[in-house]
């Protein structure tokens, strides 16, 4: 299959010197792998977020750094989360005074090395405390939510308590935060082509053509339940069941949905899936607010998406709108009635 | 432990592929050359191998096989092989939680931690590896398949029969 590198050992390292010498306000730290923001406040008593994960998945994590959203990301090789060794180095790099949170999405790698590196950063004495995101229902069954791996939907986290570290709140708050934005959202994903491995340049699993999986995961690992090829309607119907059975939300309430690609989706099949989610969450009396619709967290050119729901308080609702510099986020502060 | 990484590398360069293909069936097909890649550079760096494979390998095989790496660099000459596999066994259960019958590395490692030869501890685990064939993964990305792998023999596993198999022709030159 083709792939466009110069060596497939210098991919990450070769995407990151796109990345920071397109946005001059991101840099990279002391180790090549940390990538940060340039005028960093967290010396100045802010909380600092950040988190370490495998490349690959672009623009999350990377393109989610800046003002009001990351601090710095520990970037990986493909699909790999970075060492321990790697994450302290970027912990080190970006806390202050007032500590450090470091992200991890559920996945067996980031959860054991996120972890190896936070025990070895208080070691140090910094103050670094971890918080787990997880939001795939299809992963782990209800009741054991804590199983479940992280997907698309943990963009809720990153992006509230960013706004939230940026406005001064402190890191026992933030980790409270997080924790009801995590209790609060869920996700489902349907896979409808393979991506490519950069790695290994093969299909990254096999799908007959009149197939769907449901429940894949992020590094395209085969889902959990096939339906065959319909309208989208339907597959919309079948997905957005499952994620009010999994966490009901009664009429009125206030909910956002994410509609996220995984890289080979086009956003005409996006938008189309966003308008059925609107349309069928309406008829429960649902309204949706604020979305966020594109292709954010991908596995190359892996084609399919999933649907996020998350039922925001109204504090919540006001940092998911608040305003960030974040070169690779939507600017959802611009979204709704003109000012 | 000189030559012993170079003979590592040498020995994975040719099964890479056969390892990346048994991972592509229930992970993301990278397993052979994540550890390949690891091995690289303990071979190239005499002062510290263990962290430049854990460095450079990185995920959760970089930390979990930098423990059998460790393991392997602390048995001395004539000692039983068992101990030291025991602890890097105990030490992965810490780090990752899987326990023997998960569908894991460590279903080739235990077996092997009860041998006393390095060469009776590469049988044992190439027996470990392929009785995972036969087993439903509960770690690891393989859990979240159709099947949960059912039929395919782990990547993992796999792995650390060949690390165990090459030590003991190391050993026994």
């Amino acid at each position: 299959m083709k792939k466009l590198f110069n060596s497939k050992e210098r991919m990450p390292d070769d995407m990151i010197d796109g990345f920071v010498a397109a946005y001059p306000e991101i840099i990279r730290g002391q180790d090549p792998r940390v990538v940060r923001r340039k005028n960093l406040s967290t010396k100045d008593g802010k909380v600092a977020i950040l988190i370490g994960n495998g490349c690959g998945h672009e623009p999350i994590a990377m393109g989610f750094v800046g003002k009001g959203l990351l601090d710095a990301n520990v970037v990986g090789d493909v699909f790999a989360a970075p060492s321990p060794d790697a994450i302290l180095e970027g912990i080190k790099e970006v806390t202050g005074e007032s500590g450090a949170i470091l992200l991890i999405s559920r996945h067996e790698g980031d959860v054991i090395n996120g972890t190896a590196a936070v025990m070895m950063a208080q070691d140090e004495g910094l103050n670094v405390q971890p918080l787990l995101m997880y939001d795939d229902i299809s992963s782990a069954p209800k009741e054991q939510e804590d199983e479940r791996r992280g997907a698309a939907g943990t963009i809720f986290v990153y992006k509230i308590l960013g706004a939230a570290a940026e406005e001064g709140m402190v890191i026992s708050e933030l980790i409270k935060l997080g924790t009801d934005v995590r209790s609060a959202t869920r996700t489902l994903a349907a896979a409808v082509s393979p991506g490519v491995s950069p790695l290994t340049g093969e299909l990254m699993f096999t799908l007959p053509d009149d197939e769907i999986f449901i429940g894949m995961g992020v590094h395209g690992e085969p889902g959990v339940g096939r339906r065959k090829v319909g309208p989208i309607n339907e597959l919309v119907a079948y997905m957005v069941n499952e994620l009010l059975i999994d966490g009901p939300i009664p009429p009125g309430k206030t909910t956002i949905a994410l509609v996220n690609g995984t890289g080979g989706t086009t956003m005409m099949e996006l938008l189309t899936v966003y308008g059925e989610v609107t349309k069928q969450l309406a008829d429960k009396g649902i309204d949706l607010v604020f979305p966020m619709v594109g292709s954010y967290s991908t596995t190359q050119e892996m084609a399919g998406f999933s649907i996020s729901l998350f039922t925001p308080t109204p504090e919540m609702l006001r940092l998911w709108r608040a305003s960030h510099a974040a070169p690779y986020f939507p600017h959802i502060d611009r979204q709704g009635p003109e000012k | 432990m000189k030559g012993f990484f170079e003979l590592c590398v040498v020995r994975f360069e040719e099964s890479e592929q056969d390892l990346n293909r048994l991972d592509a069936a229930i992970g993301d097909g990278d397993h052979g050359s994540t550890i390949l890649k690891g091995l690289r550079a303990a071979a190239d760096d005499i002062d510290n191998p263990e962290k430049a494979f854990r460095k450079a390998a990185g995920g959760a095989s970089g930390s979990l096989f930098a423990q059998v790496i460790n393991a392997l660099m602390n048995i001395t000459d004539g000692a039983p092989i068992g101990p030291e596999l025991n602890d890097a066994a105990k030490r992965i259960n810490t780090l990752g939680q899987a326990i023997q019958g998960d569908k894991t590395m460590l279903d080739a490692l235990i077996p092997a931690s009860k041998a006393e030869t390095p060469l009776a501890a590469a049988a044992a685990a190439n027996l470990g590896r392929l009785a995972t064939k036969d087993m439903i993964a509960r770690r690891g990305r393989a859990r979240y398949v159709e099947g949960a792998g059912l039929g395919h023999i782990d990547a993992g596993a796999t792995s650390v029969g060949l690390l165990l198999e090459i030590y003991a022709g190391w050993r026994s030159k």
